[in-house]
């Protein structure tokens, strides 16, 4: 989708995302559980670069919409600690 | 008194005006550029070429900066006054090379016939050949390598070859500092966005924080939602939520 891994991060930093590069990165290896709010940041970031290519939303997101197919950074969206 | 949005007025007071330009950005972190190291060696590569082609009285590189030629570097007085000279006639070797990108030679003032005032000038500082080699950055001609000698037929095809060599080593260097400005401004612009970025999301979040009682969290959730449900960036959906919270700007010149 045309987007390196660190220009995702610049965009989830851009969104108010506080993790550091390296955590997204261990997010997206499924290495480490982001936190439900990082997740759907990360998952915002993702779905506005797919609306820039003209497509729809379609990375699931979970804010309080079910459960979901989620990107491989989880299994399941973590609770708030 | 006008009720409706203020024409003129900028609506996005909150914050995104009052940032920096983006190149400031660099400089404020201490940035300085290649400007300095590059000044040098371009002075390095013209006290080479006087100090290597046999006759040459001077040597210097004239550069177009702000759509003028300047010298930004000279190995003498000499090649200096015969550059001002130049660029005040608006003619001579090393005008006609920088414009057109081709060497341009003249191995006898006492005899050249193209710029009849640049012959005066030169004639004047005892100058009597001249070979200027175009200096191209990203194959567009940017400035030149001018030699003068006080000697008439000083320069020939190797002196050219030589004076070509040391032109590419210039361009070369230039062309690293032209990227690497290109590059370092394309970062300070996306820093600048992202911050703007942020900076707006953070204001929206406070303002539902503070209006609706929730947490930040919840707040960066519901503006998330509020993206999703309208399509639109979250970014410019923050910067609505901030709009539409401030008081209407004052009408008036000057009001922002």
């Amino acid at each position: 989708m045309g987007l390196s891994q660190n220009e995702l991060w610049v965009r989830y930093f851009g969104l108010g995302g506080m993790a550091m590069p390296i955590e997204v990165e261990a997010f997206l290896l499924g290495l480490l559980a982001p936190s439900a709010h990082d997740h759907e940041v990360l998952v915002h970031a993702l779905n506005e670069r797919f609306s820039e290519l003209g497509r729809n939303h379609p990375v699931p997101h979970g804010d309080g919409h079910g459960p979901t197919t989620l990107p491989p950074w989880g299994a399941q969206p973590p609770d708030e600690p | 008194m006008h009720l409706g949005s203020a024409p003129g007025c900028d609506a996005r007071v909150s914050g995104p005006g009052k940032l920096p330009e983006a190149a400031t950005l660099g400089q404020a972190l201490g940035y300085r550029g290649a400007d300095e190291l590059v000044d040098a060696a371009l002075l390095f590569v013209v006290l080479l070429a006087e100090a290597t082609i046999e006759l040459a009285d001077g040597a210097s590189v004239s550069l177009v900066v702000n759509d003028r030629l300047a010298t930004v570097a000279a190995s003498n007085d000499l090649v200096r006054a015969m550059d001002a000279d130049q660029y005040r006639l608006g003619e001579g070797p090393c005008v006609s090379a920088a414009a057109s990108g081709t060497l341009v030679r003249t191995d006898s003032i006492a005899t050249e016939t193209r710029w009849p005032a640049f012959v005066a000038a030169a004639s004047a500082h005892g100058i009597s050949s001249v070979i200027s080699t175009p200096i191209a950055v990203l194959d567009r001609p940017v400035g030149a390598l001018n030699l003068c000698s006080r000697t008439a037929w000083a320069f020939d095809a190797p002196q050219a070859r030589l004076a070509a060599l040391l032109a590419s080593h210039a361009a070369a260097m230039l062309t690293a500092r032209d990227s690497e400005e290109r590059s370092v401004a394309a970062i300070s612009r996306t820093i600048q966005s992202v911050l703007i970025g942020r900076h707006s999301i953070a204001l929206a979040q406070g303002i539902l924080v503070a209006r609706d009682g929730v947490t930040a969290d919840e707040a960066h959730r519901r503006l998330r939602g509020l993206s999703r449900a309208t399509n639109t960036g979250l970014t410019r959906t923050a910067e609505e939520i901030v709009r539409t919270a401030e008081p209407e700007p004052p009408d008036g010149p000057g009001a922002r």
